[in-house]
């Protein structure tokens, strides 16, 4: 009697436990993208990307729009136009635009995904100098759904060595890490089209500094030792000794098959030195110049050698200029000159302005393809 | 108050009276014993030349008949001979005994014999002329093996022993016979190799089979009730097999065999939770084959169990799990149907067992109409009409599948049983609830145990040992020991193997 008194008591408090919080996912409004532009009277636009299953519906993609103070606010506003739970789970990229981003810092943008331990980690993060607004009724009937296409869009981008790719878990580390600054990536629009154009360079507190294009993020890229091998390459001889193929073409394509690269990190009177060598295995893959990819092997080399070296040196000054490392070059810092690091790893954007970078690139031509000549 | 057999032997001895002299006396008693029998025969003669009136009873249909008129009557009746004695007639038959007592000739009768009653003896001869119908023996119906033995049990238990004996021609291999039921008198007989198997095991099983004091059972699954220590499991602590190349192999690891006679499936105790998933095949296949799909057999377990209560936690709960263009095609397929996953999942697994069970009773003729129908309920169909999801279809077939892969049907019953209740726990409390499920689930084996033997074995207890041939199944070479949960007498079945070959 007890005992089945227990039994019938367990089991009414199995249903009455409150578990029974469901979220069904057909009745969810899935977010799949957000995107934030600046409004006015200091108040946020956002907007969201949700899919519609609906057969009857002609666009598979909602776009809901609406103005709030904050990230959280929007969210919360959303609920009321949304037939259905607004969920962040499954956020799949996050826009911001250029002008937002010089008056607000990322990270407080962020603070309330980093926040909700329920929020999706993996977002993307892209910056656009568009307004977002006409980024996110961009034309793609022919292409996957809006949050989708973005995602292939940026992901395959990064693998092709065009920009950098940076979602919230990393943006929390580049935001944390003393001897890094914030990189995100950079998108436009081009005639009604959507195109990655490079990466947006921010500085420690997460405000929008600068701009790469896309062959300067390559460099970064292979400065931060974060490529895709192979990378494929075009660089123009301008030299003299270089003889021109025809009256335009004076160009030169390789693929890099394997970079081995070493950084070399010493203190000399208060100054950070970074000696930064790179040993490129390159195969030719086209050649219009006149020169002979047997005979003139050792040419060849050290041209492309010194053209990679001035490509990267500029990016570097790039940096320097606007006392930013997006390299990480601090972490190198803090390895191997601690005690001078500790004095200016809470500024190092500026302290590695003053820094030397030498770029020391070794290129060796491993293949000329199937040509003999 | 408890009334074993020995008892119930003794008490007939007693209580019983003995055969008369007097023929028409021991007739009436007959018919008095057996009223409202007509397939009772007695046939009254007079023995050939002495004249001697004699009687002949047996039960129609449970004796065979050539042989009784071959054997007994035309000698009897024809030959010349001097009558001495009962037990010196001169009768081409074997099997005879003499008895007094009517418990006796009644027993025998009942079983099959015919007794013979001579006017003037205080005996009379129990004759074996057993016969009645019996089957050939067949093809294993449901245990279907590739490269194994055509051979399945019949019906009854002497053609059973003896078919395993083809197997284990050995002097240790010892039958031990008990009988079952006040009234069905079941024989049961328990096989094992006498300097091998844990005799404590089988003194345990003796016992607990002497205590049963039911009236009669007519099948092994009722014996495997009536002496497993756990009732409350969907788990079987009893394996049944109908294959006797498998119930040897069984008896050569140590372990024990239940006959129960008028039942072609024995059963195999002690066992564990592997053993359900090992079978005859394993053994003579390559054994990285055999690895591999015992190893498939523990996935399909798993994947049986917990395949639709993980869908119903990831569509009720955990959306977060579920890769994005898999989210986007679940939306697709599931924005139609108008009932929540849980019960989308459960009207699809109760029309899958339906199925299932409608296939099994049905001739198999229209068994096949029941599968083209069900293939459309389960299907397109359903789909198309917006009644489930896609997803779910898949779901379903995917555990059908899973569930079909053990070879083993009581081991899948229980898993289709225990699919239900983590379906349940699934739609209340999502992955949290499956993982209570499981650790219910898991504790739940650790506490089982088949004859004194832990049933998770050798999982827990953990016996690295015997990983060879229950999660994998290694070249049969490095099984030199014999499983050693069952604590056997002989550890060792077999020595060091020499696999030096033509380059020696």
């Amino acid at each position: 009697m007890k005992k089945s008194f227990a039994y019938a008591l367990l089991s009414l408090t199995l249903i009455t436990s409150g578990c029974l919080g469901q979220n069904r996912l057909d009745e969810l409004t899935l977010v799949l993208t957000f995107g934030v532009d600046q409004g006015k009277n200091g108040e946020m636009e956002i907007y969201t990307a949700v899919p519609v299953f609906h057969k009857e519906a002609r666009k598979k993609t909602e776009l809901l729009h609406t103005r709030a103070s904050t990230f959280r606010e929007g969210r919360d506003r959303l609920d009321n136009q949304a037939n259905g739970v607004v969920e962040t789970g499954k956020v799949q990229n996050i826009l911001i635009s250029k002008r937002l981003m010089m008056r607000k810092g990322l990270f407080d943008l962020l603070d309330v995904i980093y926040r909700d331990p329920k929020s999706a980690l993996m977002t993307d993060l892209i910056v656009t100098d568009d307004p977002i607004e006409q980024v996110m009724d961009v034309d793609i009937q022919d292409k996957p759904r809006f949050p989708v296409y973005l995602r292939e869009l940026v992901r395959s981008s990064h693998i092709s060595e065009a920009s950098v790719s940076t979602n919230v878990r990393r943006a929390y580390d580049q935001f944390y890490e003393k001897g890094i600054t914030p990189y995100v990536t950079e998108m436009k629009l081009s005639e009604n089209k959507l195109k990655i154009s490079g990466t947006a360079l921010l500085d420690k507190r997460g405000y929008y500094v600068a701009s790469l294009d896309t062959e300067e993020s390559i460099q970064l890229l292979i400065l931060q030792k974060d490529t895709h091998h192979p990378i494929f390459m075009t660089v123009q001889l301008k030299g003299k000794d270089v003889g021109k193929k025809d009256e335009e073409s004076q160009s030169i394509s390789y693929s890099i098959d394997y970079t081995h690269s070493s950084y070399k990190t010493y203190v000399e009177g208060n100054q950070f030195h970074f000696d930064l060598h790179f040993r490129y295995s390159i195969v030719l893959t086209e050649l219009l110049v006149q020169l002979h990819p047997m005979q003139d092997k050792e040419k060849l080399e050290k041209a492309i050698a010194s053209e990679m070296k001035k490509k990267m040196e500029a990016v570097i000054a790039k940096f320097q200029k606007h006392h930013l490392d997006p390299i990480g070059l601090g972490k190198y810092a803090r390895a191997y000159a601690y005690p001078q690091w500790k004095q200016v790893e809470d500024d190092w954007g500026r302290a590695f302005s003053q820094a030397k970078v030498r770029v020391i690139p070794e290129v060796r031509m491993i293949s000329i393809g199937s040509l003999r000549k | 108050m408890r009334y074993t057999f020995s008892r119930y032997g003794k008490n007939l001895a007693k209580t019983t009276d003995m055969i008369s002299t007097d023929l028409g006396e021991n007739l009436r008693k007959l018919h008095e014993r057996f009223a409202d029998a007509p397939d009772l025969i007695t046939t009254q003669f007079l023995m050939g030349e002495t004249n001697r009136p004699a009687l002949l009873v047996y039960l129609d249909g449970m004796v065979e008949k050539p042989v009784l008129h071959q054997h007994i009557l035309r000698p009897l009746l024809f030959q010349t001979f001097a009558y001495t004695d009962l037990s010196n007639l001169e009768l081409s038959l074997t099997g005879r005994k003499t008895a007094r007592a009517w418990a006796h000739a009644e027993g025998a009768i009942l079983s099959g014999r015919s007794v013979l009653f001579v006017d003037g003896e205080e005996h009379c001869l129990l004759l074996d002329t057993q016969g009645g119908p019996q089957r050939s023996v067949d093809e294993p119906a449901t245990e279907t093996v590739i490269k194994g033995a055509r051979l399945s049990f019949v019906e009854s238990l002497g053609q059973n022993v003896s078919l395993i004996r083809r197997y284990i021609p050995h002097h240790e291999l010892k039958i031990k016979e008990l009988r079952v039921g006040l009234r069905s008198r079941t024989k049961v007989a328990l096989l094992y190799l006498g300097d091998v198997a844990n005799l404590e095991l089988v003194k345990e099983l003796e016992e607990r089979i002497s205590r049963i004091t039911i009236d009669g059972i007519v099948n092994v699954g009722e014996l495997q009730e009536l002496i497993e220590t756990h009732w409350l499991t969907p788990f079987p602590q009893f394996m049944s097999t109908e294959r006797p190349d498998s119930a040897a192999s069984q008896i050569l690891q140590g372990r024990i065999v239940i006959i129960v006679d008028q039942s072609p499936w024995v059963m195999v105790a002690p066992i564990t939770l592997t053993s359900f998933f090992q079978s005859v095949d394993d053994y003579s296949m390559r054994w990285m084959i055999s690895s591999f799909i015992r190893l498939l057999r523990f996935a399909g377990f798993l994947v049986s169990l917990f395949l639709p209560a993980l869908y119903i936690a990831a569509l009720t709960f955990h959306y977060e799990i579920i890769p994005l263009n898999l989210i986007l095609s679940i939306g697709e397929s599931r924005e139609r149907v108008p009932i929540p996953p849980f019960m989308e999942a459960i009207i699809m697994e109760i029309t899958l067992e339906m199925l299932r069970e409608a296939g099994i009773r049905l001739p198999s003729k229209i068994g096949q109409t029941v599968g083209i129908v069900g293939g459309i309920v389960i299907g397109q169909a359903a789909v198309s009409a917006g009644i489930v999801s896609n997803i779910m279809v898949i779901v379903v077939a995917v555990t059908a599948i899973a569930s079909f892969i053990m070879p083993n049907t009581e081991l899948a019953a229980a898993v289709r049983i225990l699919r239900f209740p983590m379906m349940i726990v699934a739609y209340m409390f999502g992955i949290v609830g499956i993982v209570v499920g499981m650790m219910v689930l898991i504790i739940h084996l650790l506490a089982l145990e088949s004859l004194g033997t832990p049933y998770g074995s050798p999982f827990a207890p953990f016996l690295a040992s015997s990983w060879k041939d229950n999660l994998v199944r290694l070249p049969i070479w490095s099984f030199r020991n014999r499983p050693r949960s069952i604590r056997v007498q002989q550890e060792v079945r077999q020595e060091k193997h020499d696999k030096s070959g033509d380059e020696k």
